[in-house]
């Protein structure tokens, strides 16, 4: 199994932050299924820079406070 | 703050386990699934009457009626239990998920490929060449079905 992306994000308090939205509307908002978010929230995938891009843009706030590097 | 947050998350990973567990397989996982099983159920019969000898080409006709009928019929159930999703194209993970289940299932199709002329060089006739090559095409397609789910599973 490969390891993890060294890839930390917020996006499930950001979710709980911007009116407990679910994961199926932040999904729905960026044009991907619901397990494609909860895949991104567990960190066993990395967006492409345009699917990040668009979940900063839904929450109104700066790539990097959705996405943090680790590695 | 924080404690909120934390309660509100453990009160929802329970309530979405519970209730959206319908919803955990995504539809794309769901025609995966649909694969394997109707692919292994269909041609499974088939080449099993084939090993213990029962050489009929209307057996393998009914196969594939069966096999197109089952799978028509189940694909169709699964968009009409999610009829959003089944609309939407694949999502850049879905597609990924793809890319890399095909790959596999390419190479699989090279090995069969490879080995099609064994039964002629073993006695075997046009029939078997025919039959071993249907051989390599299923499990190939077997192998992105499979490597599909996973990948799902996984997370991809």
């Amino acid at each position: 199994m490969p390891a993890p992306p060294p890839i930390e994000n917020q996006i499930r308090r950001l979710r709980f932050e911007a009116g407990e939205m679910s994961q199926a509307e932040l999904a729905a908002r960026i044009g991907m299924t619901r397990q494609t978010v909860a895949a991104i929230e567990a960190g066993k995938y990395s967006p492409s820079l345009e699917a990040a891009f668009r979940i900063a843009q839904v929450f109104g706030v700066p790539l990097e406070a959705v996405f943090q590097w680790k590695g | 703050m924080s404690k909120i947050f934390d309660i509100k998350c453990a009160r929802d990973t329970i309530v979405s386990k519970i209730f959206y567990m319908k919803d955990a397989m995504s539809f794309r996982e769901r025609l995966a699934w649909i694969n394997l099983v109707s692919l292994a159920l269909c041609y499974g019969v088939y080449f099993v009457a084939r090993l213990q000898g029962r050489d009929s080409f209307h057996l393998f006709l009914m196969c594939l009626a069966a096999l197109a009928l089952i799978q028509v019929a189940l694909k169709i159930v699964a968009a009409a239990r999610n009829p959003v999703e089944a609309k939407a194209p694949r999502d850049e993970r879905e597609r990924l998920i793809d890319g890399k289940a095909r790959t596999l299932g390419y190479y699989v199709l090279i090995v069969g490929v490879l080995t099609v002329g064994i039964p002629g060089h073993t006695g075997g006739n046009v029939v078997d060449v025919l039959n071993h090559a249907m051989l390599a095409i299923v499990v190939a397609e077997l192998s992105v079905s499979l490597a599909q789910i996973v990948l799902h599973r996984r997370g991809a």
